[in-house]
C-alpha cells in the first residue's frame, strides 16, 4: 500500500487510527496487536505471499536474538544470523545482477531467474542485523516477541525507512497508555504527514512526469541535448529529495499520530557545504547504520589514514550496492566514496597548512554550490537505467549532443541576432523529450525551497523555537489544510499521476 | 485548540473528497449519468467521454437512433440522417474516437450494441488502428463503457477533466454544440487545411518524401501480422458474432496514394492483410459487407481530396454514403487479388506522375466517381 494512495489516506489510516484511539488507553497489548495487524495488512496489500518471508525473517531473527542475549552466547549465532539475513537479501536482490554480470563478462548463456524483489527487504534486513549485533553486544534486554515484531513491521517505517534502531522504537511501545493528549499528537502528526504528502504528490511527481521522458529517451538511445540533460540532472536531484524526504515526513507524521517518534531522515541536505556534511543530512538513518555497523567495525579512522580511505570506499560501494543491484549503483557509491576521500584529504591539507576549516561566507557559498553540483551529477548514475544512458546524459550536459531550444526561445534569440548555427530550434513546443520547457520553473521553485526555506523539522519546531514554529493557530490550520487538500485532490481526481516512491524499489 | 485544528483539516479534506464529485454528479457535463436538468443541453467534443453519454442517454433511452458510426476522426461528420438512410435505418449516431485503436472502437461498439437499439453499424477500419505504439497513447475511460454497474462511474465522478468541464458549464465558458447533429463537425476546417496541404511548398516537401522507382508492393507477411489478426478477430468479428440482430457495413477508409506510396511495401502488405481478413470474415457472415475505395484513383490519387495524408473531404464522405446506398465499391474475397494488383499499379503510376512534376490528378475532383454513378 502506498502512503500516497487514496485507499491508504481515506480508508486504511482512518480505520487504524480509530481502532487504536479506542484501545490505546485500555490495553497495551491490544494497542500493539492493532498496530501489528494493521502493519501486516499494509504489507500484504502488495503481495501476500511475501508475508511468509517477512514472518520467517522475524521469527528466525527473534530466536537468534534470544540466543545472543543469553549469558555466554556463542559468536557463531551472530555470524549465522547476519549470514542468513545477508544471504536472503543477496538471493532476492543480487542473484539476477551477479548472474547477468557473469554472463555479460564470459558469455555463459545462463538463463536469468525471474526473482521478484520482496518489498522492504533491504530495510527490514538492516534493522534486524542491527538488532542482532546489539544483542551480541549486550545492548538488548528482555525483548518481547510482540514488541520485536512490531518494531520490524511498524507500517510507517516498514517499506522505505527511516531505518529504525530497536533502542529508539521498542521502549516507546510500552508508553502508549501514558499519552497525554491524543488530539495534540494527531494535529501535530497530521500536519507533518501533510507536508510530506504535498512534497511527494505535488512537487516530486510533477517534476517526475516532466523528466521521465528524457531518461526514457536516453534509454532508447536517442541523443539527449544540452537543455534536456540539465533538466534531467537537476530535475531528478529535486525529485529524489522531495520524493524521499516527503516519504520520510509522512512516516514521521504517521508515527506521531500513534504516539511513536521515528528518527529524522533528512536535514536540508542540499544546504551542505561539503560531502561529509551532505551525508550527515541525507538519509541520516542509513548513514548512521553504515557508520555504526560497517565503517566502525571495519576500523573506521582508528587505523591510520590509508585504512580510513579504504574503509570509506568499502562502506560507500556497499552502500551504493544496497540501493540497487546494478553497475550504475556501484559506480554511484564508488563516486561518493571518492568524494568523501577527497573531502577528508582536503581537510588534512588545510590542517597541514594551518588554514581555517570553516571558510568565510563566499567560501561557504562556493563550497555549497560545488557540493550540490557533484551530488547532482552523481544522481544521474543513480537514476539512469544503464551506464550507456548515463553516459548519454553526461555527454548532453557538456553540450556534446548539441543544443536544442524551444521555438519561442529560438524566435527570441533570432530576433536579437543571437542564434548561432550550433543552436537548433525545436519545430514545435516539444524540446526533444521535454514536452515543455517549464520544467526549469519547477526546478527553480524547488531549489528556492531547498536552499531558502526551513525544512520540515524546523517548521515543526523540532530543533529549537522559531517564530514560525508549529502551533495550532489559524495560520497553521490553513497551512495544514492546503497541504492536505491539494495533494488529496491530485490523488483523487488525477489518479494517473500516482507514482510509487523511489525508495520502494530498494 | 488541537481538536479544533484537526476537525477543520478533516472537514476540509472531506469537502475536497466530496464536493467536486457532487458537482460532476449534478452537472454531468458529458451526460453520462443523466440528461441535463436546469440547464440547456451542451455536447462537448471530448469524444472519449462524450460518446459514453450519447450511448447511455440518447441511444439507450430513446428511439431516435437505430444506427451507429464507429470509427476514428476519419469518420467524423457524417450527416446522421443521410448515413442512417444509407445504412437502411433511421438516423445514425456518430460514436467516433479520434485516434481510436481497435480496443477503443470495440469498446464503444459493444457498449452501443448492448443497448439493444442498434440495427445497423457503419464500422470504419483505418490502416493504422492496430499500431502498437499508437495503442499505448489511447486513453479511454473504459469503465464508462464496459462496467454495467454504477460503481464503474466513480472514475467519472472523481475526474479532473469532468470537474473542469462542470465548472466551465456553471460559469458558461464551456465550448460545445447544442445538438448531437453538430457534434464532431468542424465546418470550414477542411478547406483551409487542404489548401495548406496542397500549397506549392507542401507539395515540394511531399515529393521529397518519395523515392523514384522504389517498390510499392512486394513484402510478404507484415511484421505485426499477429496483432492485426487478433484486432480483426477479437475487436471486430467477435463483436459482430455477439450481435446477430445488427447489420455491419465495414468501410476500409480510403487514404491518399501519397500515404501508400511513402509507406512502401511493408505497409501495403498490412493493408492487404486487413482486407484479406475482413473479406474472409464477411464471406461466412451474411450480415457483414466490406467496402473499399483504394482503386478509385480520383479519390486517393487527388491530393485536393485530403487535408493531410489520410483525412478526406466532405465530397469523399458523400461518395462513401452513396456507395453504401448503392452497394458499389463492395469487395469480396474472390475479387481481392485483382483489387490489390490494381491498387498497387494505380499508386505506382500516380507516384511517377507526381514525381515528374504534375499534380497527380486530372480534371475536377472525384470525376471518376461521377462517371461510375
Amino acid at each position: 500500500m502506498l502512503f500516497n494512495s487514496v485507499v491508504f489516506v481515506l480508508l486504511f489510516l482512518p480505520a487504524v487510527f480509530l481502532l487504536f484511539a479506542y484501545v490505546h488507553r485500555r490495553s497495551i497489548e491490544a494497542s500493539l496487536l492493532v498496530l501489528l495487524i494493521a502493519s501486516i495488512v499494509f504489507y500484504a496489500w502488495w503481495r501476500p505471499v511475501y508475508l511468509l518471508l517477512l514472518g520467517a525473517s522475524i521469527g528466525v531473527n527473534y530466536a537468534i536474538g534470544l540466543r545472543l542475549q543469553a549469558a555466554g552466547a556463542s559468536r557463531g549465532w551472530l555470524i549465522l544470523g547476519v549470514a542468513l539475513n545477508l544471504g536472503c537479501l543477496a538471493f532476492f536482490k543480487y542473484t539476477d545482477f551477479f548472474i547477468g554480470s557473469l554472463d555479460d563478462a564470459f558469455g555463459f548463456g545462463i538463463a536469468r531467474p525471474e526473482i521478484v524483489l520482496p518489498l522492504a527487504i533491504s530495510f527490514y534486513t538492516f534493522t534486524q542485523i542491527a538488532y542482532l549485533v546489539d544483542s551480541w553486544r549486550g545492548l538488548v534486554k528482555d525483548a518481547r516477541f510482540s514488541d520485536f515484531a512490531l518494531f520490524v513491521t511498524f507500517f510507517p517505517h516498514l517499506i522505505a525507512g527511516p531505518i529504525v534502531h530497536h533502542s529508539e522504537l521498542m521502549p516507546q511501545f510500552r508508553k502508549f497508555m501514558r499519552r497525554e493528549d491524543l488530539w495534540q499528537d494527531l494535529a501535530f502528526g497530521l500536519t507533518w504527514f501533510s507536508i510530506g504528502l504535498f512534497k511527494k504528490v505535488v512537487i516530486a511527481d510533477t517534476i517526475a512526469a516532466k523528466i521521465d521522458p528524457v531518461y526514457a529517451a536516453a534509454k532508447a538511445g536517442q541523443l539527449v541535448t544540452f537543455l534536456e540533460a540539465w533538466a534531467a540532472c537537476l530535475g531528478y536531484t529535486m525529485q529524489l529529495y522531495f520524493d524521499f524526504s516527503g516519504y520520510s515526513d509522512m512516516a514521521v507524521g504517521l508515527g506521531l499520530m500513534f504516539g511513536v517518534k521515528l528518527p529524522l531522515n533528512f536535514a536540508s541536505p542540499y544546504k551542505a557545504v561539503n560531502i561529509v556534511e551532505f551525508w550527515r543530512r541525507w538519509h541520516i538513518t542509513l548513514s548512521r547504520f553504515l557508520r555504526e555497523y560497517l565503517y566502525v567495525p571495519l576500523g573506521g579512522n582508528r587505523k591510520g589514514p590509508v585504512r580510513r580511505y579504504v574503509n570509506l570506499m568499502i562502506t560507500m560501494v556497499l552502500g551504493g550496492l544496497w540501493h540497487g543491484a546494478g553497475w550504475t549503483f556501484v559506480i554511484w557509491g564508488t563516486l561518493h566514496g571518492v568524494y568523501l576521500c577527497l573531502n577528508h584529504l582536503w581537510r588534512g591539507i588545510k590542517a597541514m597548512l594551518g588554514w581555517r576549516q570553516e571558510g568565510g561566507y563566499f567560501a561557504r557559498l562556493g563550497a555549497g554550490a560545488l557540493t550540490f553540483m557533484v551530488v547532482a551529477l552523481a544522481w544521474v548514475l543513480f537514476r539512469a537505467d544503464s551506464l550507456a544512458s548515463a553516459g548519454n546524459i553526461f555527454h548532453g550536459l557538456v553540450g556534446g549532443n548539441g543544443v536544442l531550444v524551444s521555438e519561442k526561445t529560438g524566435a527570441w534569440l533570432a530576433q536579437h541576432g543571437a542564434l548561432p548555427a550550433w543552436i537548433a530550434v525545436a519545430p514545435d513546443k516539444h524540446v526533444g523529450a521535454l514536452t515543455t520547457i517549464d520544467i526549469f520553473s519547477w526546478i527553480a521553485v524547488a531549489l528556492a525551497l531547498v536552499w531558502l526555506a526551513p525544512n520540515t523539522q524546523q517548521l515543526m519546531g523540532e530543533d529549537g523555537a522559531r517564530w514560525y514554529r508549529w502551533k495550532p493557530t489559524f495560520i497553521w490550520t490553513s497551512f495544514a489544510t492546503i497541504a492536505s487538500i491539494v495533494p488529496l485532490y491530485y490523488m483523487l481526481y488525477l489518479p494517473n499521476r500516482i507514482v510509487r516512491f523511489i525508495y520502494y524499489n530498494f | 485548540m488541537h481538536r479544533r485544528m484537526v476537525r477543520i483539516v478533516l472537514w476540509m479534506v472531506a469537502a475536497t473528497v466530496v464536493l467536486p464529485a457532487l458537482l460532476v454528479l449534478a452537472i454531468d457535463p458529458y451526460q453520462v449519468l443523466h440528461r441535463p436538468f436546469l440547464r440547456t443541453a451542451l455536447f462537448i467534443s471530448n469524444d472519449r467521454y462524450q460518446d459514453a453519454g450519447l450511448i447511455h442517454q440518447y441511444l439507450g433511452r430513446g428511439d431516435e437512433y437505430d444506427s451507429i458510426v464507429i470509427g476514428t476522426s476519419m469518420s467524423e461528420g457524417y450527416p446522421p440522417t443521410e448515413i442512417g438512410a444509407a445504412l437502411g435505418g433511421r438516423s445514425a449516431l456518430g460514436l467516433t474516437i479520434r485516434g481510436g485503436n481497435a480496443d477503443a472502437l470495440a469498446l464503444v461498439a459493444e457498449s452501443a450494441l448492448a443497448t439493444g437499439k442498434v440495427r445497423h453499424v457503419f464500422w470504419e477500419v483505418y490502416r493504422g488502428y492496430w499500431d502498437p505504439l499508437w495503442m499505448e497513447q489511447v486513453q479511454m475511460p473504459a469503465d464508462l463503457y464496459s462496467d454495467s454497474t454504477r460503481w464503474g462511474f466513480r472514475h467519472y465522478l472523481f475526474n479532473h477533466d469532468a470537474v473542469l468541464s462542470s465548472t466551465r458549464i456553471v460559469r458558461g465558458t464551456q465550448a460545445g454544440v447544442p445538438n448531437i447533429e453538430m457534434l464532431y463537425m468542424t465546418p470550414g476546417e477542411f478547406t483551409e487545411a487542404s489548401r495548406e496541404f496542397n500549397s506549392p511548398a507542401s507539395l515540394a516537401k511531399l515529393r521529397a518524401e518519395l523515392v523514384p522507382g522504389a517498390p510499392i508492393v512486394g513484402a510478404d507477411r507484415p511484421t505485426n501480422a499477429s496483432q492485426i489478426e487478433s484486432a480483426i478477430r477479437d475487436d471486430i468479428f467477435a463483436v459482430v458474432d455477439a450481435h446477430p440482430e445488427a447489420r455491419f457495413d465495414i468501410v476500409f477508409a480510403p487514404t491518399s496514394y501519397m500515404d501508400i506510396a511513402r509507406r512502401g511495401p511493408v505497409d501495403f502488405a498490412r493493408r492487404s492483410l486487413v482486407l484479406r481478413l475482413l473479406t474472409a470474415g464477411a464471406a461466412t457472415r451474411p450480415q457483414v459487407t466490406v467496402f473499399a475505395f483504394d482503386t478509385m484513383s480520383c479519390i486517393g490519387g487527388d491530393l485536393r481530396n485530403f487535408r493531410d495524408y489520410n483525412h478526406f473531404s466532405p465530397g469523399v464522405r458523400d461518395l462513401i454514403v452513396a456507395a453504401l446506398r448503392s452497394g458499389s465499391s463492395r469487395i469480396v474475397s474472390a475479387d481481392l487479388d485483382a483489387y490489390l494488383d490494381r491498387e498497387g499499379r494505380e499508386v505506382r503510376e500516380w507516384r511517377d506522375r507526381f514525381l515528374a512534376g504534375g499534380p497527380g490528378y486530372e480534371g475536377k475532383p472525384l470525376a471518376c466517381a461521377e462517371a461510375t454513378d
